[in-house]
C-alpha cells in the first residue's frame, strides 16, 4: 500500500535479487544483498501505465553511503546481469 | 543405510538440484532472449519442444530452428516478458538417467499488438523431461501448456487468450492446446508420494 496521487493504492512490486552469502561459524549469512526493482505499480494501472510509485530515491532519514548503483526500472529495458555460469558450457 | 545407499541418495539430491537450476536458468536466459545459451541447455538427443500452440519441434536441429526463429530486433525497453519458474516437482527415474519436472509459470509481459503497447498476464504449466549425459542434466523434452494469456486490465475470465500463435515451420501441430476455460488439467508426471498411485 502506498499513497499515489493523494489516494491509498494497492500495489504490485516485482524485481530481481542478486545476493551474496558467506558461511561464518557454521551459519550462512547475507554478505551482500541487492534488490533490483523492475516495477512497483498501482493494481489498477499496471507497469505500462505507471511503472514506479511510492518511495523513490535515497532516504533522507537514513542516508546511504553511496547513491544507487543500478536504478533502471521499467521501461528502461535493463537486463540485470546473471551471476551464474552456463551449466553446460561453463561460460 | 550402507555406503552404497548413501552414495545413491547424495547423487539423487545432486541430480534434483541440478535439474532445478537448469529449469530456472532456462527461465532467465529465455526472458533475456539469450537463445544461444538456451539451445546449449538441450541434449543432442532432444525429443521435442512444444510451446503453447506454436507446434511441435522434434530433434535438436528443430530446437535450434525454433529458438533461432525467436531472435528478434533489439527490443525497446518497454517490451519485455518475465516468466517465474515456480512450484517445481522433480522426479528422477530409478536408473538416474532421466527425470520429469512440472512447473507453474506466472508471468508479466508487455508487447505490441497491432501498433499499440499492451500489458499482459500469461500463465501456464510446464511438463518437461530431462536427461543426464556426460555428467550434466539437459532438457530432453520441453512442453509448455498455456492456461491463459490475457490483458492486464480485462483478466482471464473476459479474455482467456489474446491471439493464436502457430509457427509455420513446426514439424507438427500442437498436441495439447487447451487454454482456459477448457478446464483441461495437464497430466501429472509424478506418482502420489504416499499411495504411490
Amino acid at each position: 500500500l502506498t499513497l499515489h496521487e493523494g489516494e491509498l493504492r494497492q500495489l504490485w512490486a516485482h524485481g530481481i535479487y542478486e545476493n551474496e552469502y558467506v558461511k561464518e561459524d557454521g551459519k550462512w549469512k547475507f554478505k551482500k544483498l541487492h534488490f533490483f526493482l523492475n516495477f512497483r505499480t498501482p493494481y489498477e494501472d499496471g507497469w505500462l501505465k505507471t511503472p514506479v510509485v511510492g518511495h523513490n530515491g535515497p532516504s533522507l532519514e537514513v542516508p546511504p553511503d553511496a547513491p544507487p548503483t543500478t536504478w533502471r526500472p521499467y521501461p528502461f529495458g535493463y537486463h540485470f546481469p546473471v551471476h551464474f555460469k552456463h551449466p553446460i558450457t561453463g561460460k | 543405510m550402507n555406503l552404497e545407499e548413501l552414495e545413491k541418495q547424495v547423487t539423487l539430491q545432486e541430480d534434483i538440484q541440478e535439474i532445478e537450476n537448469l529449469q530456472k536458468i532456462y527461465g532467465y536466459y529465455f526472458d533475456n532472449s539469450m537463445y544461444a545459451e538456451v539451445i546449449d541447455l538441450f541434449s543432442e538427443n532432444t525429443e521435442s519442444v512444444e510451446i503453447t500452440d506454436h507446434g511441435v519441434f522434434r530433434s535438436k536441429e528443430a530446437v535450434v530452428k525454433m529458438y533461432s526463429g525467436m531472435v528478434v530486433m533489439p527490443r525497446p525497453g518497454w517490451m519485455f516478458f518475465e516468466v517465474m519458474q515456480s512450484q517445481g516437482v522433480i522426479d528422477v527415474a530409478p536408473d538416474g538417467k532421466t527425470a520429469t519436472g512440472r512447473w507453474y509459470t506466472p508471468s508479466f509481459e508487455c508487447r505490441p499488438f497491432g501498433g499499440t503497447k499492451k500489458q499482459t498476464w500469461q500463465f501456464g504449466v510446464y511438463s518437461n523431461e530431462y536427461i543426464k549425459e556426460n555428467g550434466h542434466w539437459y532438457f530432453k523434452k520441453l512442453h509448455w501448456n498455456l492456461t491463459y494469456w490475457t490483458s492486464y486490465e480485462r483478466g482471464f475470465l473476459k479474455v482467456p487468450r489474446l491471439s493464436d500463435t502457430p509457427f509455420p515451420n513446426a514439424d507438427a501441430p500442437a498436441t495439447a492446446y487447451h487454454p482456459y476455460p477448457s478446464g483441461y488439467h495437464v497430466p501429472y508426471p509424478f506418482k502420489h508420494p504416499v499411495t504411490g498411485k
